[in-house]
């Protein structure tokens, strides 16, 4: 008898399978998405920090936290961080921050730090510079697949 | 890194949800009973042609098994160029119902439709000898492989078929494989056969659009003559291609759930990938019927599902294009993105990722329920979602086979590859 006729064989694989399509149905959504953030600074002294929040495929993604601020030394040596502005993405993907014509002159260099963080509590940061046509780009990923599983595809006649 | 160039795949999506669409309506519609009755007349002949090249290890059961039919039969072995002991064999039969005709170079293997052919004209010429003042409408030409065997009481079932219904000229029989629990392969092709015969064949009895198979075909012999003297053309699929022809030719085809035919299954990949190539090729050669079918008085549904189902068989590229699609995707090089899925997703992910799944390993899900409704060899349910799986990855031969058969027809290569056989133990006795 083949191994594949074996009763044992069998049921150790269907086991397999069925424990194999229920975490492929349970596993947690794996969703990337990149963030874009562009730099202006306003005639009246301001900075805006504007950019969208789209889903690897398009699709924009909405509630995503950011905040923009910059890191600063303290006299005891410890970094802290400034926080200039916190936001949501909206519906449309799109967010804007601000920096406030006073809040300017409190940054000390002219890179700036935007964080994001996802509901899932994971926190990204990159860094843009206060130049004209930078543009900071950050993947994100909200979640982390457990097992990644391709079902088969088959062809019947 | 480069952002991943996204792919929609919404077609492939709705694709694979149409095909498993339509095969539930396949499996719904087979659910219809019948309500086959046997025959209350039994004045009925029946003749068995059975082609057979180099049949030696298969051939004397075959006759033996045929021979102890309780049904009005007679035999007409073909034996065809073999240069074994087939001929020999069958000639040991001193029985008169059985006959052996001998086909030799130049005439030989040219074909299993040419030796049908040459074993069609010597039947014709003997009917009133065999089946003394029986009308063609009451012969019935039944094509047997040389390695099958049929159920006893299909013939007391096909009978009562064409007495119920004098405008059906033909009824095909599901097939199954021998003794299936050998080995996985057996397995396997018995899936495929019995999965396919008592769903989707069912559901075609249903639209008139059954296709006749090279194993278990019962055509009246007055249906037969509408064809001319050699009604089976020189195709790799010449089964299939003489039940087209049969329904374009205004006959009505049934099947006839109530037996089986028997037939040997192939235990190596080799030849089974080699069958596969043929009726494939056999497959796409018939698309040229495509035009007649829709120009034909034939019903719509029937013009449809005939359609679909010579067509479908290319659905195997696009199975090839989402399986290396899906690999790319896999390794990050492309991202896909799926309206459809999105919207299921934005439900609920559980149900955006079953939908996935079922839209994969649907088909083989309602082959598996017809399976164990009428095998003979059920497979125990702990066991179902191992074969399923082992199932999927076996429908892969069809992607080779569709490969090769397209580069074969590209070619101009049309020659007929015979199915080798084996040569089995005997079969234990059925209660």
């Amino acid at each position: 008898m083949s191994l594949l006729q074996n009763k044992f064989t069998l049921s150790a694989i269907s086991l397999a399978v069925v424990a194999m399509s229920l975490l492929f149905i349970v596993q947690p959504t794996v969703v990337r998405a990149k963030a874009l953030a562009q730099a202006q600074i306003n005639g009246d002294g301001s900075i805006a920090i504007f950019g969208h929040i789209n889903l690897a495929d398009g699709t924009p993604l909405s509630g995503v936290q950011l905040a923009v601020g910059q890191s600063a030394s303290q006299d005891d040596g410890q970094d802290t961080f400034n926080i200039f502005d916190r936001t949501a993405s909206g519906d449309d993907g799109a967010y804007k921050l601000w920096i406030e014509k006073d809040q300017v002159q409190q940054l000390t260099s002219d890179t700036l730090l935007i964080s994001l963080r996802t509901d899932d509590g994971s926190a990204y940061y990159q860094s843009i510079k206060l130049q004209p046509h930078d543009i900071a780009s950050v993947t994100i990923t909200m979640r982390t697949s457990l097992i990644p599983i391709f079902p088969f595809t088959t062809f019947v006649y | 890194m480069a952002s991943p160039l996204i792919v929609p795949v919404d077609v492939i999506v709705a694709f694979f949800a149409a095909i498993f669409v339509y095969y539930i309506g396949l499996f719904v519609v087979s659910k219809r009973d019948p309500r086959h009755q046997v025959t209350d007349d039994h004045q009925w002949g029946f003749v068995i042609l059975i082609p057979a090249h180099n049949e030696e290890l298969v051939i004397g059961d075959t006759v033996r098994r045929a021979l102890a039919l309780k049904a009005p039969i007679h035999l007409v072995v073909i034996d065809d160029g073999s240069n074994d002991a087939t001929g020999a064999i069958v000639k040991q039969f001193t029985d008169s119902r059985v006959h052996v005709l001998t086909r030799t170079y130049p005439n030989a293997k040219q074909g299993k439709g040419e030796a049908l052919n040459h074993a069609y004209q010597f039947a014709l010429a003997h009917y009133d000898e065999w089946f003394k003042e029986l009308p063609t409408s009451r012969i019935v030409v039944t094509v047997l492989d040389a390695d099958g065997y049929l159920d006893p009481q299909l013939f007391d079932y096909v009978a009562g078929m064409l007495e119920r219904s004098p405008e059906m000229g033909g009824v095909q029989t599901p097939v199954t494989i021998q003794d299936p629990e050998r080995s996985m392969w057996l397995r396997l092709q018995d899936l495929e056969f019995v999965g396919f015969s008592c769903f989707v064949q069912q559901a075609r009895h249903w639209f008139s659009s059954i296709g006749l198979g090279g194993n278990g075909q019962f055509v009246r012999a007055s249906a037969l003559e509408k064809l001319g003297d050699r009604p089976w053309r020189p195709a790799l699929s010449e089964d299939l291609d003489i039940g087209i022809r049969l329904l374009l030719g205004g006959v009505k085809l049934g099947y006839c759930n109530m037996g089986f035919v028997h037939q040997q299954g192939l235990t190596k990949l080799k030849p089974l990938l080699k069958q596969r190539t043929r009726w494939v090729q056999g497959h796409y050669q018939a698309w040229k019927y495509l035009p007649s079918i829709w120009k034909s008085t034939l019903p719509l549904w029937t013009k449809i599902d005939l359609s679909l189902y010579l067509v479908l068989v290319a659905s195997v590229l696009i199975i090839v294009v989402n399986m290396l699609l899906s690999l790319v995707i896999l390794f990050g090089f492309l991202t896909a993105r799926s309206d459809l899925l999105n919207s299921l997703f934005a439900i609920s992910p559980y149900l955006g990722r079953s939908v996935q799944l079922l839209l994969s390993v649907g088909p083989a899900l309602l082959f598996a329920a017809t399976y164990n409704r009428y095998s003979r060899s059920r497979i125990h349910l702990l066991h179902w979602p191992a074969v399923i799986a082992i199932f999927c990855i076996y429908g892969w031969i069809w992607i080779y086979a569709s490969i090769v058969a397209l580069i074969r027809l590209a070619r101009g290569k049309n020659n007929w590859v015979k199915t080798e056989r084996i040569q089995l133990d005997p079969e234990p006795a059925r209660k």
